[in-house]
């Protein structure tokens, strides 16, 4: 079991328990010292605990755990240096970890982590609403046909569904935004292997 | 021993393991530690930390 403790020595971190005394340990100093990593927003997802923390040096940022030391490691700097990207919403599928984060160019978008080879990568999806603004991406769900579903704010349409499809080798193929009006269900569709060339 | 429903009004449940329960409290003797109960054994502190990601144990009872 995992859980943020504070102790003086190590600040509020990460600690593991499997319910007796001694296994029950720090897991990692992510903010080495006395200074708090306050890891958050902990979820149990495919194996992983994945939560977001602060290491001092790369803000607040996706983190995810096999519950071992050297398997607690940081997904993505999805917001350069100090800043924070503020990772939320994680969903797991199709062993694909998604997740809102914030970044200084895109604004609120969404992206998609993958684990491959005992290492994490992890990368914007695509940037719906052009600028740093963002489309504060949410609510997002993968199914096993690697499809995301997700609600998103987009330029002129105000916050819509929206479906994202992706080749098996992660490349996007095409976006649908699916709107209901007064007249009924609209789908619109987004080449973006032809928007991303 | 300490009965499980005498417990610090900010102690704090972490979740169980098997029929083991553990749970942030609060006592005199140890300040805030990490404690765990099961059915056959009074509550013991496991160690001596102070859990802060959980739901307070006042709120699960109520629900």
């Amino acid at each position: 079991m995992l859980f943020r403790a504070f102790t003086p020595e190590h600040g509020e971190e990460l600690w593991i328990s499997d319910g007796t005394s001694e296994g029950t340990v720090l897991l990692k100093d992510i903010q080495s010292g006395s200074g708090n990593s306050m890891p958050q927003s902990l979820r149990a997802l495919g194996g992983f605990a994945v939560f977001s923390a602060d290491d001092g040096v790369h803000g607040r940022e996706l983190w995810a755990s096999d519950g071992t030391p050297e398997g607690t490691a940081m997904v993505v700097d999805a917001n350069p240096g100090v800043k924070d990207s503020n990772p939320h919403h994680y969903r797991m599928g199709n062993r694909r970890l998604a997740f809102s984060a914030t970044d200084e160019s895109h604004g609120e978008e969404l992206w998609l982590a993958r684990f491959s080879g005992g290492q994490w990568s992890a990368e914007l999806t695509f940037d719906l609403y052009p600028g740093p603004q963002g489309s504060g991406a949410t609510e997002v769900r993968l199914d096993e046909h690697r499809t995301a579903y997700f609600s998103a704010e987009l330029p002129g349409a105000g916050r819509q569904l929206v479906r994202m499809a992706t080749t098996t080798d992660g490349v996007y193929e095409y976006m649908e935004t699916i709107m209901i009006t007064p007249e009924g269900v609209k789908v619109e569709t987004v080449d973006l292997r032809a928007a991303l060339q | 021993m300490r009965d499980i429903c005498d417990v610090h009004e900010n102690a704090l449940l972490l979740g169980a393991i098997g029929d083991r329960v553990l749970y942030s409290d609060k006592d005199p003797e140890h300040g805030w530690g990490l404690w765990v109960t099961d059915p056959s054994n009074a509550p013991q502190l496991i160690k001596n930390i102070a859990p802060t990601t959980a739901k307070p144990v006042g709120r699960i009872a109520a629900n």
